[in-house]
């Protein structure tokens, strides 16, 4: 039997499908529509008259489509005391993302350049402390924070808000670059170090031109984390600066008037589509920079 | 007179591991100096300390008659090339060339000349507009022989420029590295493991083991008269053959191995002088000769073949002398089988002999 099908075996393999690949495809496709049916509720909702939307028929498509709901949601939607719907909280949200992402990314890499190079005395220990940072739950330090802020009078201003980010995001973004620079060859650093460029110079010119991939994923991780913390934004932005997500939550947890669900899932919607276009756009980029960190420099 | 480079004392430990201890050498001006010895043995460290990429715990170092121990790598006079070229992956080849003169706020004009120069000595003149990605092995090794090239120092320093190559490749740039050192006459410190770079590239070579120098030599003499068993058993390839000897006083002094009998007239031995007792006999594999030829030598006797290795270009014969391993290289015209007798013969007076601590005798 053997003999004779090994008597015909010649040049590729032919591909068969085995009942473990169609569990395993089977098992794909539930977990897939597990995970997008709450997106598909909420993008059919959001497109519905409230009246449509009383009638209870939650997996049902809208009669009529009606972009209603998110012109509220954006423009005139009550976030406790105004009603100018979320779009003052994505300003905001912008304002902190930008400014926090740049800052902490860019200590971030200094700290994991220092650490991995300049090696002085005590290096590894302030690493351990700064790791040690990752893993502190920040609900821990809030008030510590506030009446610091408070003390140098930064509280519940911009630079508030991002002073925390930054505070936060530095373990994570050193811990990423610090592991991306221990994998460059050294004889690249003492190459540049013979050729006389100092500490600045070796780092402007030399390695974060290298560190393109590195910097994006640091900039994917910075942007939706910050974008999309809610707990920071609540206490350290103030009245002004509050972030997209805590007027997404004023307009969704409103305790007087009707529950407008279409006006909430457009807004939910609306705040969760930054994140999610940097993830659809870059996640390429994204798997190649950890991947480029993971193996070899 | 002042050195090209001079090692005064040097001590080097990281903790309690001590890499480098004590060392002195004094390197002439346009000397090639060759650093080698068995990976660990401090070679590389004793360079990235000339360098000033590590710091001495102790001790100086003099580049052209200056103490340069606590000056920085760009202000020694050196250029250094690396194992893995180190080039910088994001610019041209030109830039590259250019980097360090340019961090150092040399005229346009004037870099621009000296990366012209440094490419037509090396002739990668049609490579300047490329980045190291798009060159081969040696290309790139090329340029990172420039880059030390334009900064128009005294002193170059090779960290085992050539191990990342293929064996062909190896051989090519060896012959050019040896060329550009006739050219320039730069003093250069070459660290290898490899003992034929050593052999053809080396004025003198500096044989390191666990941190202490070994033997500084030319490589004739720490070839035929190496200074220990560790020098003898390192360079030459196939290694010499160790045969445990007695040395046995009278008036006509032998080597006792067994019931053979070596003559030791012809051995000059040492200053240490003649110690009777047992000692170790060293006798290389090319200095054996067969037949007719082994005849007419001070010495010689049969003994059985077991293993026949061709190489080619000769044939390594693997017997044993009263019991002890032996090998000796033969003309591949020869036409032995395993199992028969053969003569050989060998000359005392070309043989290493140490004493059981390893020195020569």
């Amino acid at each position: 039997m053997t003999q004779t099908q090994n008597a015909v075996a010649r040049g590729r393999k032919p591909k068969k499908m085995s009942p473990a690949r169609y569990g395993l495809y089977g098992l794909l496709v539930i977990s897939a529509t597990f995970f997008l049916t709450p997106l598909y509720v909420m993008i059919v909702t959001s497109l519905k008259t409230l009246d449509e939307v009383r009638l209870g028929k939650l997996f049902a498509l809208p009669e009529t489509v009606t972009f209603d709901a998110w012109i509220k949601a954006w423009s005139s939607a009550c976030t406790g005391v105004t009603c100018e719907g979320i779009s003052p909280g994505f300003v905001n949200s912008v304002q902190i993302t930008v400014v926090s992402v740049i800052i902490s990314v860019m200590l971030g890499a200094v700290n994991g350049y220092a650490l991995s190079f300049w090696r002085y005395r005590g290096a590894n220990v302030l690493f351990g402390i700064l790791v040690m940072g990752a893993f502190v739950p920040f609900q821990a330090v809030i008030y510590p924070l506030i009446v610091f802020q408070r003390e140098i009078g930064i509280f519940g201003s911009l630079a508030g808000i991002v002073m925390v980010h930054c505070i936060f995001g530095m373990p994570i973004i050193t811990l990423i670059f610090r592991n991306y620079f221990a994998s460059l060859p050294e004889e690249l650093f003492k190459a540049a170090r013979i050729d006389g460029a100092g500490f600045w110079q070796i780092f402007v010119r030399i390695m974060m031109p290298m560190s393109v991939p590195i910097t994006a994923v640091a900039v994917i991780l910075q942007t939706t984390g910050i974008w999309n913390d809610y707990l920071l934004g609540l206490v350290f932005g103030g009245r002004d600066n509050q972030p997209m997500t805590v007027q997404l939550n004023n307009i969704v947890t409103t305790s007087y008037g009707v529950r407008e669900y279409n006006v909430n899932m457009a807004a939910t919607i609306l705040t969760a589509a930054v994140p999610l276009a940097i993830y659809f756009l870059s996640g390429r980029f994204f798997v190649k920079g950890i991947a480029a960190g993971a193996v070899k420099g | 007179m002042t050195h090209g480079v001079s090692i005064r004392d040097l001590s080097l430990s990281f903790g309690s591991l001590s890499v480098i201890d004590t060392l002195n050498i004094d390197i002439q001006e346009g000397e090639f100096l060759v650093l080698l010895g068995p990976s660990g043995c401090g070679k590389s460290t004793l360079l990235n300390v000339i360098a000033g990429l590590l710091e001495a715990s102790d001790g100086e170092v003099w580049i052209s008659g200056r103490n340069v121990t606590w000056e920085e790598p760009k202000d020694r006079g050196i250029g250094m090339v690396f194992q893995s070229y180190a080039l910088y992956p994001q610019m041209t080849v030109e830039k590259n060339l250019s980097f360090g003169l340019q961090v150092s706020g040399m005229a346009k004009a004037e870099i621009a000349k000296r990366v012209a120069r440094a490419a037509e000595v090396l002739q990668i003149e049609p490579l300047l507009k490329r980045r190291p990605a798009e060159l081969s092995g040696g290309q790139r090794q090329r340029v990172a022989i420039g880059r030390a090239l334009v900064r128009d120092v005294d002193v170059f320093l090779f960290d085992e420029p050539l191990s990342n190559l293929d064996a062909k490749l190896r051989a090519e740039l060896r012959v050019e590295i040896k060329r550009l050192h006739q050219k320039l006459s730069n003093t250069m410190i070459y660290v290898t493991h490899d003992q034929i770079e050593a052999m053809t590239l080396a004025d003198r070579i500096a044989i390191m083991k666990g941190g202490v120098l070994q033997q500084l030599d030319t490589p004739q003499t720490i070839y035929s008269r190496p200074a220990n068993r560790f020098v003898a058993g390192f360079i030459g390839s196939p290694g010499m053959n160790f045969l445990n000897v007695e040395l046995v006083e009278g008036e006509h002094p032998v080597f006792m191995i067994g019931s053979t009998f070596i003559p030791a007239t012809g051995y000059s031995f040492d200053s240490k002088g003649f110690k009777a007792g047992p000692v170790t006999f060293g006798v290389r594999p090319e200095h054996v000769a067969t037949g007719e030829a082994a005849e007419k030598l001070p010495f010689s006797i049969d003994v059985p073949i077991e293993v026949i290795e061709p190489m080619g270009a000769d044939t390594l014969v693997w017997s044993r002398f009263e019991g002890q391993e032996f090998t000796f290289r033969i003309d591949s015209e020869h036409d032995f089988r395993v199992g028969d007798q053969v003569r050989i013969g060998f000359d005392p007076a070309r043989a290493s002999v140490f004493d059981p601590n390893g020195d020569r005798l």
